[in-house]
């Protein structure tokens, strides 16, 4: 499996953010002046044919997207790139705009020029202080060095460059949603259609969304090609990847690999096993909105197709590791509290869905569920799957869904014994 | 004409049209909807419209999905069905279900819709969200417990009033809907809200409690407010007048009307209307029959040499003819509280008031009366005001006649100056024709006959044009 | 115009406005510098938000009250937000709560009497590999464990 460190060198070190450190390091800003060399169409073309797809979650083909653009219209147009990573699980973009803010920043001009936009907003997540600071320093060096301001790298193109902090919702990660919180309105998901990005985007202009990673990737790929790119990974799922594992594994943390890298190599070998010589339970391969896997179908590369294969997803690449000493309710619990806060409350079926799915699994953990508790969540789940404006109904039914189906047996026992067979209370019930 | 193929059926649309409208347009089949409204902006919100297209894998909601030539759309496959019930009753999960004291009940989608969409039984069992009633102003009070999150009232004070006044506050299961720090309503046309709100979160003070709507009888009516002519429906019950609500006409009113015209309709019942023939030449008022006043009314006219008709601008075209066939020689002079003529009417805000407050000032231009202006009591010796109680002839101004006969409504407090009060018909309780600002002529039906001994205008006509009846 | 914010308020503004087709679009920033200023979104600073964009107060009471990391409410000198989410919840965060509650005698969601620390749950920040994490004021503390909960705590009073 080939395999090569493009991310990840020099993370955790010091001084290695600032734009010098970029370009000695790196070879910064390099891909930059060679993609104005090639011209547009030729970016375009190698970004597509590189099979970038966005890191983001969804995986859509990067040069595909920014295909869409309109070539003819007169409307401005815009860059958004969405970092307001805030998947549980998730932490890759935040080690790129803290290690490498530079790296996205390229990225992210060349994809701008390529569309022919002349402004970029990168959407941070409120909480990322600190890397909101780095990325404002990072902004003021590449305005300094003539990369960005009214004559970017002396080509007479204006390119601006803006950080907008979000504030603590994670609907904002939805791209729709995004656009309206940057005009200033409540991050609610617009409907499609009318209301495609690529043609009613941000102010109603024609908007490309691309994740921190996928922008990260782009200078790598005009600098070596898309050949090179994918020399990593499988078919169509090309290019090296971050993955953030947590939980109960012994090395947490961030780690970089191929696309469709074994998912139980990643766990024993550079993970050093589940903690506390406990055995694997189950994981969330792409975030808490991946459908869970059980122990037995970890056995699974880790790339957009085979997880999706194996009825599952890649998402954001947030594999969170649960060992078989903890009680899957809870781990419910967990997972729909989190979604029955985040939900914006436009379409109905999440509005109520996720209340009533967290009231039930609440039930459930504290001894006092009902036969009939199990089949009613998997219903709401149906009945959530599939029926909102944006993703988000998915993303709270399938994993409740998965958990609900696959260890049934572990729900039924609460049921039975009118208690959490883990023991321990019924878990810490915030928020209601 | 391209078509699309609903349930088996195909249906013919306009470039541009949802699903939704083409629908409705053709009179197909019914699909379900909270949050899709014809005069609101479209925001695909509440999901009950969800329908199957085929060769698509996910539904997509009616109200928002654009027809497509040859397009195959299933509103009742099993998986609808299945989405639209989970819909339904996901929405009346945190619902009170307090039908019975729910003035909504009897015209509320959620009641409507859980027959042919609802679920059997009632699964969800954990407590459900409560708020306070709010009362939002002078027209509306606010039940957030009932509240389904559709947002037709957010984009109603948006859109139609186009004041930003109602909002959502906070996000998710705990979303209310409210206007910032309690404040009342400002829009004109608050009353409105309880019109586009399918249940029974917001509903006007004015008919609240009032009566059960199953009861009432409709009718077809125009707003006699203004010189707009907004089409609306009146209902009544045991010809007691209970409510007007805007009736659709695109080149009128369209869905909407005033508050103003909505809730001024309480002079038809007001117990200060005089509602029997009253003789004033006393000095005080002294109730008498028809058969007493319409002679005594003759003779007055009969020794009159010169008679003036003060005739307000809300009485109909139908009335206005009557009494210039009846009484060609006398002077007819046409009357609006706010415009000397239509001339001078223009509009009041972005939407339906006008400044003309009378509804057929127009009309009576037409007919040659008259205006205003050149009207002087003093030179009559009789002078008959008529008003059907809308428009009211300036207080004091029969004083000024030599002698005044008041024909049709009047109120007790305004009879200065009157000889006689010959009680006559309001707007709502005779059919008959207004012409609106724009020169459109509506017709409109009566919704409850005239209270008390009132007669309508046609009928005391020919009392007054009969020969005297001889004595035996 | 009266100034109702201070200098860096407005210094920002400035430095962004350019960036902005329209002072809506400004309202999420500018909270932010408010909010920085004030410690939290009282109704007083929405009026005033409003008043210097140019928008109805209703429009920023709508945005205020859906994002969670503008504080309705004041806040305690410390706010200590803990992610309770899957990853921190797996590393033993449900127990860091706990322990919190009890030092500070205070319950989720509220502020200590002397106004030093606020106990508040928020949703992954994104620090899960270095699970669990407090978030105190802006400042990621991360590998939390209770012996530096407790330094936090003793450390402010």
């Amino acid at each position: 499996m080939n395999s090569e460190i493009v991310f990840s060198k020099y993370y955790g070190q010091a001084g290695v953010e600032g734009i010098d450190a970029y370009k000695k390091n790196e070879a910064g800003y390099t891909a930059l002046p060679k993609a104005i060399e090639m011209g547009w169409e030729k970016v375009l073309q190698e970004v597509k044919d590189s099979g970038l797809r966005g890191r983001g979650g969804a995986g859509f083909p990067c040069g595909t997207k920014w295909g869409f653009i309109p070539k003819n219209s007169d409307k401005a147009k815009y860059l958004v790139i969405n970092a307001d990573e805030s998947e549980p699980g998730t932490f890759k973009d935040r080690a790129i705009m803290t290690y490498q803010p530079h790296l996205m920043i390229e990225g992210a001009i060349i994809a701008a020029m390529t569309i022919n936009a002349h402004m970029i907003y990168c959407y941070i997540r409120g909480e990322y202080v600190k890397e909101a600071e780095i990325l404002e320093k990072a902004v003021a060096e590449a305005y300094k060095a003539g990369y960005l301001g009214k004559n970017s790298c002396g080509t007479g193109y204006q390119l601006d460059f803006v950080v907008h902090r979000g504030a603590g919702a994670y609907i904002c990660g939805e791209e729709t949603a995004l656009l309206n919180s940057i005009e200033g309105k409540r991050g609610e998901p617009r409907i499609k259609p009318p209301f495609f990005p690529a043609a009613i985007g941000l102010y109603g202009c024609p908007t490309v969304v691309n994740n921190v990673e996928t922008l990260a990737c782009v200078p790598m790929i005009v600098n070596r090609g898309a050949t090179w790119f994918k020399t990593f990974g499988p078919e169509k799922n090309s290019g090296m990847k971050l993955f953030c594992i947590s939980g109960h594994v012994n090395r947490p943390g961030l780690y970089e690999k191929p696309m469709g890298y074994p998912l139980m190599k990643l766990i024993n070998e550079d993970c050093g096993g589940i903690w506390r010589g406990r055995k694997l339970k189950a994981a969330f391969p792409g975030g808490s909105s991946s459908p869970l896997l059980t122990a037995e179908e970890c056995n699974v590369n880790l790339d957009f197709d085979s997880l999706a294969k194996a009825g599952s997803m890649l998402g954001s690449a947030a594999i969170m590791i649960i060992d078989d000493a903890t009680c899957m309710l809870k781990v419910a619990i967990r997972t729909a509290h989190f979604y029955q806060v985040e939900s914006c409350g436009q379409c109905t079926p999440c509005r109520e869905g996720t209340m009533w799915l967290k009231d039930l699994h609440h039930r459930l953990e504290a001894g006092q569920g009902r036969r009939g508790d199990l089949d009613l969540i998997e219903d709401i789940c149906n009945n959530m799957d599939g029926t909102t404006i944006c993703a988000f109904g998915e993303a709270t039914a399938w994993p409740l869904r998965s958990m609900v189906k696959k260890f049934r047996a572990e729900y039924e026992q609460h049921i039975t014994e009118k208690r959490c067979p883990f023991g321990g209370s019924a878990g810490h019930a915030h928020g209601h | 004409m391209p078509k699309v193929i609903i349930d088996g059926v195909e249906v013919e649309f306009q470039a541009g049209e949802k699903i939704i409208q083409a629908t409705d347009r053709a009179k197909a089949v019914h699909i379900p909807r909270y949050c899709y409204h014809d005069g609101l902006s479209i925001v695909a919100q509440c999901r009950m419209c969800l329908v199957e297209v085929e060769g698509q894998k996910k539904l997509v909601t009616a109200c928002s999905t654009p027809c497509a030539d040859g397009m195959k759309i299933s509103t009742k496959s099993d998986k609808v069905k299945k989405s639209v019930k989970g819909v339904q009753e996901f929405l009346l999960a945190n619902h009170p279900l307090d039908c019975p004291i729910c003035d909504q009940a009897g015209e509320c989608s959620l009641q409507e819709y859980s027959y042919g969409h609802g679920q059997e039984d009632a699964r969800y069992d954990f407590f459900r969200r409560t708020f306070i009633d709010v009362d939002m102003g002078p027209s509306i009070k606010k039940n957030m417990n009932r509240c389904i999150h559709c947002t037709r009232c957010i984009r109603y004070c948006d859109e139609v009033g186009q004041i930003h006044e109602m909002i959502a506050q906070n996000r998710g299961n705990s979303t209310e809907i409210i206007t910032i720090d309690n404040n009342p309503l400002k829009t004109a046309y608050a009353g409105g809200l309880a019109d586009v709100c399918p249940v029974g979160s917001l509903t006007t003070k004015d008919f609240r409690f009032k009566k059960r709507v199953w009861y009432l009888k409709p009718g077809e009516g125009v707003c006699d407010g203004c010189s707009q002519g907004c089409n609306i429906t009146h209902s009544q019950e045991s010809n007691y007048l209970f409510r007007l609500e805007p009736r659709l006409n695109m080149e009128v009113n369209k869905w909407w009307m005033c508050d103003e015209g909505r809730y001024g309709f309480h002079h038809v019942h007001s117990p200060s209307r005089v509602v029997g023939p009253t003789d004033l030449r006393s000095g005080s008022p002294k109730g008498v029959m028809w058969g007493e006043a319409i002679p005594a009314v003759k003779e007055m006219m009969a020794s009159a040499k010169s008679v003036a008709f003060f005739v307000c601008a809300d009485a109909t075209q139908e009335e206005a003819s009557t009494l210039q066939k009846a009484f060609g020689s006398a002077d007819f002079f046409s009357y609006s509280p706010t415009v000397a003529a239509s001339a001078e009417d223009k509009p009041l805000d972005h939407l339906l008031r006008r400044k003309d407050k009378s509804p057929n000032l127009k009309g009576l231009e037409a007919l040659n009366f008259k205006p205003y202006s050149a009207f002087d009591p003093k030179k009559y010796e009789i002078v008959f005001f008529v008003s059907a109680g809308k428009v009211r002839p300036p207080y004091g101004l029969a004083k000024l006649a030599k002698k005044a006969v008041g024909l049709g409504v009047f109120l007790k407090e305004e009879l200065l100056g009157y000889q006689f009060i010959l009680p006559g018909a309001s707007t709502y309780e005779k059919a008959g024709t207004f012409v609106n600002f724009k020169g459109m002529k509506q017709s409109f039906k009566a919704s409850v006959p005239p209270v008390g001994m009132s007669r309508t205008l046609e009928s005391v006509v020919v009392g007054l044009l009969e020969a005297p009846r001889k004595v035996s | 115009m009266e100034k109702k914010f201070g200098n860096d308020f407005y210094a920002e503004m400035d430095r962004i406005q350019r960036f902005y087709p329209n002072k809506r679009a400004m309202l999420l920033p500018a909270l932010h510098a408010a909010q920085g200023e004030r410690g939290w979104i009282s109704d007083d600073t929405m009026q005033d938000v409003a008043d210097f964009l140019g928008i109805p107060k209703t429009q920023v009471l709508e945005a205020v009250s859906f994002y969670h990391w503008f504080k309705m409410k004041p806040v305690g000198k410390f706010n200590l937000q803990f992610c309770n989410n899957i990853a921190c919840w797996l590393r033993g965060s449900e127990e860091l709560i706990h322990h919190a509650e009890q030092k500070c005698k205070v319950k989720m969601g509220e502020t200590t009497k002397d106004g030093l620390f606020t106990i508040s749950e928020v949703e992954c920040l994104g620090s899960c590999g270095t699970a669990p994490v407090c978030q105190i004021n802006n400042d990621y503390h991360e590998n939390f464990d209770i012996h530096k909960l407790d330094k936090v705590i003793e450390g402010s009073r």
